[in-house]
């Protein structure tokens, strides 16, 4: 069972000194399954999700993931928090330019048999290029396939489809439901695209510099 | 998330690589070149000697006589088997700058057979110099060097580049390990006075005979051992060897400082990339110590070309442009430690650089950069 405790959250953004969150409270005890954050951009998105991730700190309250206390940067070893229990695919699809999209995927998976993912996900002929030789959209796929293998159970997913058009998104989301159930991950998925709540097990809204639950 | 290899990093980042690797390689084959040919042109006298003096060793009054007692002492030492009185001048050979010369013993004719028997020297053609005359045998080697054939004539008043004096002609060539010529000894001393030095000959062993000669030294004599000979070589070229280091200093300085600029952007360029490992759960300090063994290998790998190159360079120096000349010029250990220096200094640079750029809140704010 994973557990996210959020309490009294403040965060303001440093160029501005604007507040982004303000007294933010959640609670998630949840085993496996997708949690969307909507909102429209630059409501703040990405910005919880890097909280959560633990690379920005709250300048108030409390942020606990299965037990490592993402407010004191001491208290926790962050290399292991992100290799172990949570890991945050960014919004612009890091890949290893000099590393074909095999090899990149290597680097996390090893030798796992995964034709069946880059089937369903439309990828297996780009599987041998260079990430700089594939349309965004492409890069966009191999890095949430290389996110999907990943060890940590507790994914971070910063506008996963955002690139994709409506058959790749709907192909992207059902993968990520069937990886849910077949392997416990918990996917909690920032967007904006309202396509995807169809199949969100809960669903938050960032409004008023805090998260209102939508459904669940 | 696993680090790639750092072979395949190499491999495949080796564009961005080409220059420091070029200019790696460039400075190793400059530090070397500088220190081989440097060493190589101040040692003419030990490449006439060294070899000669590994058969007999000299001993040169102070006075201007040898006197008997001192001579019958040498002669009844067990370690000595012959001492035979000569005078010496020397005979130029092609070499780089016109530098280099083999000896020329001036022996009685008595002692030719001696001294030819002890050192292997077989004559294969002409004949023996006769006494009180201007004949002259010389080694096949220098006959070949400087196209010369029996009763061919040299010395400077033949040839004002030489160093031999006076007119000589050759009766002989010889073949054998030495690189010297022989020549009548009366005919060396119309020319130069009575006096003569000693050369002596080992009984069995060369060391325990100069053991010996040591032992019996008297301050009216000088001493040459190949030992002494490679001493006062040395002592010689202190200075000369003090400017390489200089020179070698300024180039690892100069190099380091380069390679220091070059391996900053190198980092920077791939900022991303140590940032996407950061982000997946690799330790700043294994991405130091990834960058770190790339930096390492590459230097190491450019070093080892550098070696590489500077001996195809010496290679195509002795072998085609100064083919026609004396040439020997080799790379030793001595030339192979001068860039070391070079190596620890950019692996130093590296580290400060390593650390410096690949800082935790630099990486994080690259990831969220994007």
């Amino acid at each position: 069972m994973h557990k996210i405790l959020i309490d009294s959250l403040s965060y303001k953004r440093k160029v501005n000194e604007k507040y982004i969150f303000k007294n933010l409270n959640l609670e998630i005890k949840k085993e496996k399954g997708i949690i969307l954050i909507l909102g429209p951009s630059g409501v703040g998105k990405s910005t919880f999700l890097h909280l959560l991730n633990g690379l920005l700190k709250a300048d108030k309250g409390h942020i606990e993931i299965n037990g490592f206390n993402l407010t004191d940067f001491n208290s926790y070893d962050s290399n292991k928090f992100w290799s172990e229990t949570c890991n945050l695919m960014y919004q612009n699809f890091p890949l290893i330019n000099w590393l074909t999209c095999e090899e990149n995927i290597d680097l996390v998976a090893g030798n796992k048999k995964i034709d069946n993912m880059l089937e369903k996900l439309n990828v297996k002929d780009v599987y041998n290029k260079y990430p700089g030789d594939l349309s965004f959209g492409q890069r966009q796929r191999i890095a949430l396939v290389q996110c999907f293998l990943m060890q940590p159970k507790i994914k971070l997913l910063d506008e996963p489809t955002s690139a994709l058009g409506h058959d790749d998104k709907m192909k992207v989301i059902k993968l990520i439901k069937d990886i849910t159930e077949k392997f416990n991950d918990l996917f909690i998925i920032a967007t904006h695209d309202r396509d995807l709540t169809n199949y969100a097990d809960e669903i938050y809204e960032i409004q008023n510099k805090a998260l209102d639950i939508v459904s669940n | 998330m696993q680090l790639p290899s750092v072979l395949l990093s190499l491999l495949r980042n080796r564009k961005h690589l080409y220059f420091l690797i070029g200019l790696i390689v460039l400075v190793t084959v400059s530090i070397i070149l500088v220190s081989v040919l440097t060493i190589y042109i101040s040692q003419s006298e030990l490449r006439a000697w060294e070899k000669p003096l590994s058969y007999f060793s000299i001993i040169e009054p102070n006075l201007s006589f040898v006197d008997n007692n001192y001579k019958n002492k040498l002669v009844e030492d067990s370690k000595i088997k012959t001492v035979i009185e000569f005078k010496d001048s020397i005979i130029s050979v092609p070499g780089i700058l016109n530098t280099e010369y083999r000896p020329v013993l001036a022996l009685e004719n008595k002692d030719f057979e001696v001294f030819m028997n002890e050192a292997n020297l077989k004559l294969v053609s002409g004949k023996m110099p006769q006494s009180n005359t201007r004949d002259i045998i010389i080694s096949e080697n220098i006959a070949e060097k400087k196209n010369l054939e029996v009763s061919d004539y040299i010395g400077n008043a033949i040839n004002n580049e030489e160093f031999l004096w006076g007119r000589f002609e050759i009766s002989g060539i010889f073949q054998g390990e030495l690189d010297v010529a022989l020549a009548s000894l009366k005919y060396f001393e119309r020319r130069l006075g009575e006096e003569s030095s000693l050369l002596v000959l080992p009984e069995n062993n060369y060391s325990a005979m100069n053991t010996s000669l040591f032992n019996l030294k008297n301050n009216n004599y000088n001493i040459e051992t190949k030992e002494t000979l490679i001493k006062n070589n040395n002592k010689k070229n202190k200075d000369l060897l003090d400017l390489i280091y200089i020179l070698i200093a300024i180039l690892t300085v100069s190099l380091t400082i380069i390679v220091g600029l070059y391996i900053s952007l190198y980092l920077k360029t791939r900022l991303r990339e140590f940032a996407l490992y950061y982000s997946r759960g690799i330790s700043r300090f294994n991405i130091v110590k990834f960058v770190l063994k790339e930096l390492l290998l590459i230097t190491f790998i450019s070093q080892l070309l550098g070696v590489l190159v500077s001996y195809s360079i010496l290679f195509i120096l002795r072998k085609i442009i100064f083919s026609e000349l004396i040439f020997l010029a080799q790379i030793s250990m001595f030339d192979i430690l001068l860039i070391l220096p070079l190596f620890i200094s950019i692996i130093l640079v590296s580290f400060v650089l390593a650390f410096n750029n690949l800082k935790t809140k630099k990486l994080e704010s690259i990831i969220m950069g994007g």
